[in-house]
C-alpha cells in the first residue's frame, strides 16, 4: 500500500536538477534519501513539501495532487526554525493556533508531544536557552503536533555535533517507531542513512537520478531495544554501508593524486 | 609529602578554569562600568572647560554664559517662564506635539511599510512618493505647508509627522522584507494562510525594525521641532529658543537646548528598555 507516490519528477533549472524521478513511499516506511550534494535530494523534498512545484511529473499523498505546502506534511528543518518571540510550547502549539484550535486544548496537545521528544519541563523557556540538539527535537514536536500525515526532515541533524547527533537520531526512530507516521528524510552521512531507513534511495548528481534502493532493517532493530553500538558494529551493517560508500566512492580518488611508496 | 604535593597541584590544575572564568567575568563588569565611567568623564570635562572658559571670561557672557548662569536661568524659566509662559508649558506644548505625531505616524507608517516590504505593487506606489520627499529638508516644504493648511497646531503637527513618518517606513518595510524565508516556510508547512503569515510571521520578524524605526523617527522629530514651531507658536520649546536668539538671550537658548537633548536621551533609553522587552531575542538569535 503506497501513501506517498512521486511520478516521472524531473526538474531543472541552470543545469538539470532532476531526472524523472518515480518512487513510492509505503504505509509505515523510514525512506532515507541519500547522495552526494547536487544530487537534488534537498530539491525533491521540497517539491513533496509543496514550496517549489517540479518542471514536470506529479507527486501525490494519499490519491491527493500536490499544489502547495499545507499541515498534511510536516516539516523539520536543517536549523534555527523555531520562532525566538514564541517560547517552546507556543512553537509547538503554533500549527494548532493556525488551525483555530483553543489554547487550552492545544497547550495539552503540544505538552504531550514534548514529553514524547523528552523535552518535558521546558514548555516555558525562550528558543535561545536551548541547546541545538533540544531545538531540533522542539522542531520535530512542532511539526508532530500538527499531526500530519508524513513527517519531511531535511538534514535535521546536519547543525549537531556527534554526540548529539546520535541523540536525536535514536529519538527520531523512537518517534518513528510509536507514532507509525511515515518518514521521509534527506542526508549526506551514509552511516546514519543506513542506520535510520527501512528503505534506502541512493542518488547520483549531475543530473539527479535514483540508482539503487535497499531495504533494510537496522532501524527497526533499534526501536526494537537493540543498542545503537551492537548494530553499528554489527557485521551485516558494515557490509551495507560499505557496499552503499562504494556506489560513491572507487576508494582511488585519492590514491591516484598522492605518492605514498 | 609527595602526596600532597600532588593533590595540591591537582587542586591548582582544577581551579584554574574556574579562574579564568572569573577573570573573563570581571573583565566582563569592568567593561560596563569603564564604559559608563567614560561616558561620565566626558560630559564632566566638557562642563568644567565650559565652566572654566567662563571663569576666566575668555568668551563674551553674550556668546556663552557660564553653565551657573544657564542653571540660574533654567530656574527662572521654571517659575517665572518666559513670553508668557513658565517652562513646564512650553515642554509639554512641544512634547505633546512629537507624541502626536510620533503616535500618528507609528499608526499608518507600520502598516504602510510592510505593504512595501510585501507587496511590490504597494511598493511601486509608495516608495517614489516616500523617496521622494524624505531627503528634502522641513524648512523647505515649511512654507507651503503653511499656505495650504494654515497656522494652526495642525500645521505644526504635520510637519513633525512628515518628518517622523519617513525612517519609520523604511525601516519596517526593510524588517518585512528580510524575513527569514524558513519562517515563512515553517507557517506554510503548518497550513498558514496568506493573512496568518503576515500576522505570525512577518509582522513579529519585522518588529526589532520597527522600533529602530521608531527611534530614529523621534530623533527626527525633535530636530524638526523648532522649524514647526517658527509657525505662529506662542508656546513650545522650539519657540523659546527662537524668540530667546532673536533678542540675543543666550542663557535662555542654553538652557532650551539642553531641556531638549536631555528629555530625548531620557526618552531614548526608554525606548531602548521597551526594545529589549518587546524584542528580547535580538542579537541572541539571527
Amino acid at each position: 500500500m503506497s501513501r506517498l507516490s512521486i511520478k516521472n519528477v524531473s526538474a531543472s533549472y541552470a543545469h538539470q536538477i532532476l531526472d524523472n524521478i518515480s518512487f513510492e513511499v509505503g504505509a509505515g516506511d523510514f525512506v532515507v534519501f541519500v547522495g552526494p550534494s547536487g544530487c537534488g535530494k534537498t530539491s525533491l523534498l521540497n517539491f513533496v513539501a509543496g514550496f517549489n512545484q517540479p518542471h514536470s511529473g506529479s507527486i501525490s499523498l494519499d490519491g491527493k495532487l500536490i499544489t502547495g505546502p499545507g499541515s498534511d506534511r510536516g516539516v523539520v528543518f536543517q536549523q534555527d526554525a523555531l520562532l525566538p518571540w514564541l517560547n517552546i510550547i507556543e512553537n509547538v502549539a503554533l500549527g494548532l493556533e493556525l488551525k483555530g484550535i483553543a489554547k487550552s486544548e492545544r497547550e495539552a496537545r503540544a505538552k504531550e508531544v514534548l514529553a514524547l521528544v523528552d523535552l518535558a519541563g521546558f514548555e516555558q523557556h525562550k528558543v535561545w536557552e536551548l541547546s541545538g540538539g533540544m531545538k531540533q527535537r522542539a522542531s520535530l514536536a512542532r511539526a508532530l503536533a500538527a499531526d500530519p500525515q508524513i513527517l519531511l526532515m531535511d538534514e535535521p541533524f546536519g547543525a549537531l555535533d556527534a554526540f548529539t547527533r546520535e541523540q536525536v537520531q535514536a529519538l527520531i526512530l523512537k518517534v518513528w517507531h510509536q507514532t507509525g507516521k511515515e518518514v521521509l528524510l534527506v542526508t549526506h552521512d551514509i552511516e546514519e542513512a543506513v542506520f535510520l531507513a527501512s528503505e534506502l534511495v541512493l542518488m547520483t548528481p549531475r543530473p539527479g537520478r535514483i540508482v539503487e534502493r535497499l531495504r533494510l532493517d537496522f532501524g527497526k532493530r533499534f526501536a526494537n531495544g537493540e543498542s545503537a553500538r551492537q548494530i553499528k558494529s554489527d557485521p551485516k551493517f558494515i557490509e551495507v554501508r560499505e557496499y552503499v560508500l562504494s556506489h560513491f566512492f572507487t576508494g582511488r580518488e585519492v590514491a591516484d593524486e598522492r605518492d605514498y611508496a | 609529602m609527595s602526596e600532597t604535593t600532588l593533590s595540591s597541584t591537582a587542586n591548582a590544575v582544577i581551579n584554574k578554569p574556574e579562574l579564568s572564568v572569573a577573570k573573563v567575568n570581571a573583565r566582563k563588569n569592568t567593561g560596563f562600568r569603564s564604559g559608563f565611567f567614560i561616558s561620565a568623564l566626558t560630559v564632566t570635562s566638557l562642563i568644567t572647560i565650559w565652566a572654566l572658559v567662563t571663569y576666566f571670561s575668555f568668551v563674551d557672557p553674550l556668546y556663552l554664559p557660564s553653565p551657573l548662569v544657564v542653571v540660574q536661568k533654567f530656574f527662572d524659566l521654571v517659575i517665572n517662564g518666559y513670553a508668557d509662559a513658565t517652562l513646564w508649558q512650553h515642554f509639554s506644548a512641544s512634547i505633546s506635539r512629537i507624541f502626536i505625531a510620533v503616535i500618528v505616524a507609528s499608526i499608518i507608517a507600520i502598516p504602510v511599510g510592510l505593504a512595501i516590504g510585501i507587496n511590490p505593487v504597494a511598493r511601486a506606489i509608495f516608495d517614489p512618493l516616500i523617496e521622494f520627499y524624505r531627503p528634502v529638508p522641513p524648512l523647505a516644504y515649511l512654507p507651503l505647508i503653511v499656505i495650504w493648511f494654515g497656522i494652526g497646531e495642525f500645521s505644526k503637527i504635520l510637519l513633525i509627522y512628515l518628518a517622523v513618518f519617513a525612517p519609520i517606513v523604511v525601516a519596517t518595510a526593510a524588517g518585512a522584507r528580510h524575513v527569514d524565508p524558513i519562517r515563512i516556510r515553517v507557517a506554510q508547512s503548518l497550513g498558514a494562510t496568506r493573512w496568518q503569515i503576515i500576522r505570525h510571521i512577518v509582522l513579529p520578524s519585522a518588529l526589532p525594525d520597527m522600533l529602530i524605526g521608531i527611534r530614529i523617527g523621534l530623533g527626527a522629530g525633535w530636530s524638526t521641532l523648532v522649524a514647526a514651531e517658527l509657525v505662529a507658536a506662542t508656546e513650545g520649546i522650539g519657540f523659546m529658543i527662537q524668540s530667546a536668539s532673536q533678542f540675543l538671550v543666550t542663557d535662555i537658548v542654553i538652557a532650551g537646548i539642553l531641556v531638549i537633548a536631555l528629555v530625548a536621551y531620557i526618552i531614548e533609553i526608554g525606548l531602548r528598555i521597551l526594545q529589549q522587552k518587546l524584542a528580547p531575542w535580538r542579537g541572541k538569535v539571527n
